[in-house]
């Protein structure tokens, strides 16, 4: 399976905090992808904050897309050291080991393992080169404040493979790590 | 009215330090100067060509001035705003001799620059200069960015947006390169 981040970003690389940016400029668009995204998509993977963020939110939501559904329902694996339990419907801890831990994960057949926010996941993964892709959704805003997805120290060469603009002025960028 | 169209070379992680050379600009130790070399494309020049076509006026930051001074004022033929008027804000020059057709502006820099916007004249540009863009994004005088985002994370170096400063864009020209580089233009949205 391949690593897929996926990521709601401000023009000033902020991750953190999407509800309070990002609503603005949403687009019947922006969603299918994000149901396609999810549909196409075996396993989460996700750092701690992120995961707890999701377990309290989504497993009271329904809609007719089944989003919400397919959020509840497919195995998630949460990245922590400190997270005594993972309660949310089919969730796994993965406390040591990690990077060993997640390749065995993408060594299983399937499609997409998908990391969705997790900075520090994210970063941990970079370092140990095991993202295969990174769909960056930019967003038209600079916030000025919160956390960045790439963090000082971390460094990458890129591929860009796809590029696509959103009515609202939202752009996919998705790029691939240069392996030379 | 003539706009303030800031042009610059960033990185995914938002760096805009030393995007053409080595020497550039090593401050704080960045050691990645040059970033842009290998993902040149001739469209890249093209774009320069039609925001170069709109202005008549360069605007820059001390560092950037020099910089800019110290390679084209020996290389007159070479200059790519030999045409254009210079402004240099700084608090610690003393003149603007080192680069021709050049005027220092000092003390209030905002309500000189707010001036420079109400006088006739084409489009007023801006690189590098990354102090002085801080301060011209904080005080809205930014009306368009044209940027070159570059498929690279650097990890460090002098970014282009200021902490503290939340801004509306609206997004009016998105095109990817060959060579993975992405030209996004953006206004900001001023109610």
């Amino acid at each position: 399976m391949r690593i897929v981040v996926t990521e709601f970003m401000t023009l000033d690389g902020v991750m953190e905090a999407p509800n309070e940016w990002s609503f603005l400029y949403w687009t019947d668009e922006i969603a299918k992808f994000k149901l396609d995204e999810l549909m196409t998509t075996d396993v989460q993977l996700l750092g701690r904050v992120t995961y707890e963020g999701f377990a309290s939110a989504w497993p009271e939501r329904t809609d007719e897309a089944g989003f919400a559904d397919r959020m509840n329902s497919m195995p998630k694996y949460v990245v922590s050291k400190t997270l005594k339990n993972a309660d949310w419907n089919n969730s796994t801890i993965i406390n040591k080991n990690v990077a060993e831990e997640i390749s065995k994960l993408k060594e299983q057949t399937g499609s997409d393992i998908l990391v969705a926010g997790s900075a520090t996941l994210v970063r941990f993964l970079m370092e140990n080169d095991l993202v295969d892709e990174f769909r960056l959704l930019t967003y038209p805003i600079v916030v000025g404040k919160g956390k960045r997805l790439f963090s000082d120290g971390q460094a990458a060469s890129l591929k860009l493979i796809d590029t696509k603009t959103y009515d609202s002025g939202v752009t996919l960028l998705r790029y691939e790590p240069d392996r030379k | 009215m003539r706009k303030i169209i800031v042009h610059e070379f960033i990185s995914l992680d938002g760096v805009i330090q030393a995007p053409g050379g080595v020497d550039e600009d090593t401050e704080g130790g960045f050691a990645h100067g040059g970033w842009t070399q290998p993902y040149w494309h001739d469209e890249i020049g093209a774009h320069f060509g039609q925001i170069f076509a709109d202005a008549d006026t360069l605007l820059l930051g001390r560092k950037t001035w020099e910089g800019h001074g110290a390679a084209f004022e020996p290389n007159p033929a070479e200059d790519p705003f030999a045409g254009f008027k210079k402004y240099v804000v700084s608090n610690s020059l003393k003149s603007a001799d080192a680069w021709r057709n050049s005027t220092l502006i000092s003390g209030d820099a905002i309500e000189e620059i707010r001036k420079l916007t109400s006088q006739p004249g084409k489009n007023i540009i801006m690189d590098g200069s990354s102090v002085l863009i801080n301060t011209l994004i904080e005080n809205d005088l930014v009306d368009e960015l044209a940027l070159h985002v570059y498929p690279l994370v650097l990890g460090g170096g002098k970014r282009l947006f200021p902490n503290g400063k939340r801004v509306n864009l609206k997004l009016i020209e998105s095109a990817a390169l060959p060579t993975g580089v992405l030209y996004q233009r953006y206004e900001p949205v001023r109610e």
